[in-house]
């Protein structure tokens, strides 16, 4: 497999095509960091620290290490919805992290696994849409 | 103090009532039937029955008071909006059973319970007049 040939033009961040790690972050919709939700505090300090990209997921249901239900199906019960962050990077870039984002996460759970990125661009590279 | 004041102190004494009870249920049932807000507009509509009963037939009850217990308290407590959400979130789902289960059981117990409450207001102004 290695690195993807057409992927490392101009405008890309860097080559994130490989093997690489997916670390997924599971919260709540009201875990809070300094007053702002937790989810988006996670996304700015990627962003800041220039990671390769990350995702933020509302669920519809659920529940962890409380055990208490979260559903949107009932009023009372969406208020807490699930929330998952996803980022993929190099496994040393994402074990650099981890140690930053563990005291920010009160409740919660994170999972690492590999994966294998094929494509890695910006919108502004991608090639003329064929027909 | 108009009476508008009186429906809003009580409507958020009931409101924030509701979402204590409700939430409390709802965690013990542990599954999707929305028994906590079933348990609270039941209990709500008996509550109701009697104090408006209650209150309508003795004169010893101010409408301040009774703004602020049915309109205000009652009123943030039950919730019809929160029963067609979550009835509407069932039918989405398919699961008409459970959704006429949940119309059913709230009419028909909700109604019983306003009956029940009239009872109990009978049973209180008998006491009060003995």
């Amino acid at each position: 497999m290695g690195s993807a040939s057409g992927a490392h033009r101009e405008g890309t961040m860097h080559g994130l095509t490989g093997d690489r790690t997916l670390m997924r972050i599971h919260l709540g919709e009201r875990d809070k960091y300094h007053g702002q939700p937790l989810y988006r505090a996670i996304v700015e300090l990627l962003r800041e620290r220039h990671y390769a990209g990350a995702t933020v997921y509302r669920a519809i249901m659920g529940f962890g290490a409380s055990a208490r239900l979260r559903t949107d199906r009932l009023e009372l019960l969406s208020l807490d919805l699930p929330i998952v962050v996803e980022c993929v990077e190099t496994e040393e870039r994402i074990q650099a992290i981890l140690p930053e984002l563990d005291p920010m996460i009160g409740g919660g759970l994170i999972t690492l696994e590999a994966v294998r990125v094929i494509v890695y661009r910006p919108e502004t590279s991608a090639p003329p849409a064929q027909e | 103090m108009r009476l508008i004041w009186y429906v809003a102190l009580g409507g958020a004494a009931g409101s924030a009532l509701r979402y204590v009870v409700a939430t409390w249920i709802q965690a013990r049932s542990g599954g999707p039937f929305p028994v906590g807000t079933l348990i609270v507009n039941v209990s709500g509509s008996i509550i109701l029955g009697l104090v408006l009963r209650y209150a309508l037939e003795s004169p010893a009850i101010s409408p301040e008071m009774r703004a602020l217990l049915t309109t205000g308290v009652i009123g943030g407590y039950t919730t019809f909006s929160t029963f067609t959400y979550e009835t509407a979130a069932l039918l989405e789902e398919g699961d008409w059973r459970r959704a006429a289960l949940y119309v059913g059981l709230s009419v028909v117990v909700s109604l019983a319970g306003t009956f029940l409450g009239f009872a109990g207001a009978r049973e209180l102004l008998a006491i009060r007049r003995a």
